[in-house]
């Protein structure tokens, strides 16, 4: 159905093939899993097979793409997406009208299909989705999840014979993904679709016996068994820890009676909250639990009224807005909103020179925060012509160089594959070591932070539901009843 | 009175003004700020200042929970004032100790202060009451070219979405130790050219995700499309049409003879 031939592009400015002669066969009804590390091309493979990449990026591309023995490359991309449809990354993006309804009418109008069959087509969609209650709603009220069913939704009810789904669950938390992951379960039982799905999380699509295709460096590696692939994962993050025992605990963070305002409406009320030096805390919720709004709100960025004290240089201080920014680190989600700079060595010195303008760069600080990739022969690039994953670590690089006391993390790991996070992770526990910092990280993969974190601190509605020492982490999923994140715990 | 700090925007509501054609809506905010502009009587201005209170409290408007409502109020105060102070004009009607109020300062207090009334807060009312959504596909149903509709529909759409971008770099700037300081002036710009340049570059991405998603689903295939959304009038719709066109009437006779 689809045939992939001597498939290369190289983006325009870059001096490496993004995809390297890719040679591929897709039939009708197949299940494929596009995996690989960050950067490795998959989402661009993506916008060829749905012929973006040909129609609207610049660079240099060679072989072709055939749909049903034609030259995608050919076809006008109107023409394509009868075919192909593609559902990006971020659904939040792609919405383009206000509400459920007219998103998912939209492509049918489009076509000038009847309004009629598009009230119908669009009661089959939101039935496949299992989402016929959000007809009516507005999109900006959705949670995370409902947008990505909506997003599905949208594709479906435009009865494409390919759906591609780039990383589908990568925004969502635990719970949101495994309502994704049902739907999946009823499109490939009708078998009328082939999806592929390009994720990094295995585990729980192996489930379906899909065809794994792993990418690296742009090239489709050597088919491996899927057995093989989670012997691999499994063996990754089965490093196992090595436990730090520290002699003496003192209290990093002191918090009582905290409220944290966004808008002036209290999003986060905590009773009473102490961390301790030196620990790295996994922190969990579903999205809207507050968990960024507490980070934010121990920051002073966000306004919050109550006692909130940390422990800094051995001085105990009250945490007054957007004060002790040097002794905080913080690391966003999205690396593409935190580059301030021309290069990547100017980007890991920018915040050390906001810090302390008197003080000398030392440029050893460069090598050790460089250390977390091959960013040390990139530090003369633009931060912006790095890989995502590079991006991610340039991130962490250029706070560790400044050295702050508390490093907090807002879902970082989100797009990373299982070796890349362990990469991260092994890097922020030999820091918290050396320096006696204490570690805030926001994620929704347990399975690995786990390996490493002393201390779990489960979020939902706005409060803390649970506050324990990760050996109990588990029997508190269990007893909070929060069983899709005990999965999670166990997962690759 | 307790003001919340609630912006203006659509709010679901089961009542009359909520329910009437979008577009009937849009026809009643055109009449009512085109006999504001006719009328240069301050009698009729407060009539008209009346009649929008009346929608305004059908509508269930939120008066005293809408922060700018009380900039409007200011605002309101600050030009009746200035009439009241200096507009000399005509017999003296009150001569209070501070100021000596004239009947044209009266009047033209009156008559300024309701007639900005009136064309702020039917315009308020308006987009309280009346879905964007609703209105565009009513409009490109009527006519309204659909590239234009959906120029308006995804403008909207970025909104909220952009905004979000917005507070991700200045939060992203301050953990990084950068100051909103305004002086030294060249820092103070180079700081804002930080932010401007990230977010032009996630703009970009957003449009660049959007074109896809619309490419991906045919958008401008042709100059026509169809809709699924029908566009219903009422009877009280027809009579809201009717009532509008008897109040232009009746402020245009004036002038008109």
């Amino acid at each position: 159905m689809i045939s992939v031939r001597n498939l290369s592009f190289k983006y325009e400015g870059r001096e490496y093939k993004t995809l390297d002669n890719i040679n591929l066969d897709i039939n009708l009804g197949e299940l494929i899993v596009i995996t690989g590390e960050s950067g490795c091309g998959k989402t661009t493979f993506a916008l060829a097979l749905t012929g973006y990449l040909s129609h609207l990026y610049a660079g240099e591309y060679f072989g072709n793409i055939c749909i049903n023995d034609e030259k995608i490359e050919e076809k006008s991309l109107t023409e394509i997406a009868e075919e192909i449809f593609l559902v990006q990354q971020n659904p939040q993006n792609q919405f383009v009208t206000l509400t459920v309804r007219d998103e998912i009418a939209f492509g049918l109008e489009n076509k000038e299909i009847d309004s009629l069959k598009i009230r119908a087509r669009i009661k089959k969609a939101l039935q496949a989705v299992y989402a016929e209650e959000l007809i009516d709603r507005n999109i900006d009220t959705l949670s995370g999840g409902e947008k990505q069913k909506i997003a599905i939704a949208t594709a479906i009810a435009l009865q494409p014979k390919i759906i591609i789904l780039d990383e589908p669950t990568s925004n969502l938390d635990i719970k949101s993904t495994n309502n994704i992951y049902k739907v999946f379960k009823r499109l490939i039982e009708q078998k009328e679709i082939t999806l592929i799905i390009i994720d990094h999380k295995l585990n729980e699509l192996m489930y379906f016996s899909p065809r794994i295709l792993k990418l690296k460096q742009g090239k489709i590696i050597p088919q491996r068994s899927n057995q093989e692939f989670l012997n691999l994962s499994r063996k990754l993050r089965d490093r196992g820890r090595k436990d730090y025992k520290r002699e003496i605990i003192k209290k990093a963070i002191q918090l009582k009676d905290v409220s944290v305002l966004r808008n002036e409406n209290e999003v986060l009320k905590i009773s009473s909250l102490e961390i301790n030096k030196g620990e790295i805390v996994s922190i969990l919720g579903n999205n809207g639990a507050g968990k960024s709004s507490f980070i934010l709100g121990l920051m002073g960025i966000l306004h919050s009224t109550g006692q909130k004290r940390v422990v800094l240089d051995n001085h105990i201080l009250d945490i007054k807005r957007k004060r002790y920014p040097e002794k905080f680190g913080l690391v966003f989600q999205n690396p593409d909103h935190q580059f301030f700079c021309e290069t990547v060595e100017d980007e890991i010195i920018f915040p050390f020179r906001n810090f302390y303008p008197s003080d000398n760069f030392n440029s050893e600080r460069i090598i050790n925060a460089s250390e977390l990739d091959d960013l040390y022969s990139e530090l003369k690039t633009h931060p912006i012509k790095l890989s995502y994953g590079q991006k991610k670590r340039l991130g962490i690089a250029a706070v560790l160089a400044y050295h702050p006391e508390l490093l907090f993390l807002d879902e970082i790991f989100i797009g990373q594959s299982n070796s890349d996070i362990i990469r991260i992770m092994s890097t922020l526990d030999d820091y918290r070591k050396k320096n006696n910092a204490t570690v805030l990280i926001i994620n929704h993969q347990p399975g690995i932070v786990h390996q490493y974190a002393d201390r779990v601190i489960f979020f939902d509605e706005g409060r803390i539901l649970f506050d324990v020492n990760i050996n109990k982490a588990e029997e508190n999923l269990i007893f909070f009843e929060k069983l899709e994140y005990l999965e999670q715990l166990h997962a690759i | 009175m307790r003001f919340e700090n609630q912006r203006i925007q659509y709010q679901y509501k089961n009542t009359i003004i909520h329910n009437l054609n979008p577009i009937v809506k849009a026809f009643w905010v055109i009449i009512i700020s085109l006999s504001a502009f006719l009328e240069q009587g301050y009698l009729e201005e407060t009539f008209l200042l009346l009649l929008v209170l009346l929608i305004g409290f059908v509508s269930r408007f939120p008066f005293f929970r809408t922060r700018s409502i009380r900039i409007l109020f200011f605002t309101v105060l600050f030009l009746a004032m200035m009439q009241l102070v200096f507009n000399k004009h005509g017999e003296i009607i009150a001569d209070l100790n501070l100021i000596t109020i004239y009947r044209s300062g009266f009047e033209n207090a009156v008559y300024i202060g309701a007639r900005f009334t009136v064309i702020v807060l039917i315009s308020f009312i308006f987009i309280y009451t009346t879905e964007t959504n609703k209105l565009l596909y009513s409009l490109m149903k009527m006519g309204l070219p659909y590239r234009f509709g959906f120029a308006v529909i995804t403008s909207v759409r970025l909104g909220p979405i952009l905004g979000n971008e917005v507070d991700q770099i200045y939060y992203a700037q301050l953990s990084k130790g950068v100051k909103y300081r305004i002086f030294p002036i060249k820092k103070f710009l180079g700081t804002i050219i930080q932010f401007l340049r990230l977010l032009m570059i996630s703009i970009i991405k957003q449009v660049d995700a959007m074109v896809i998603s619309m490419e991906g689903r045919s958008f401008g295939l042709s100059t026509r499309r169809s809709f699924s959304r029908e566009v219903v009038f009422s009877y009280i719709d027809y009579l809201s049409i009717f009532v509008g066109f008897v109040l232009i009437i009746l402020f245009s006779i004036e002038k008109i003879f």
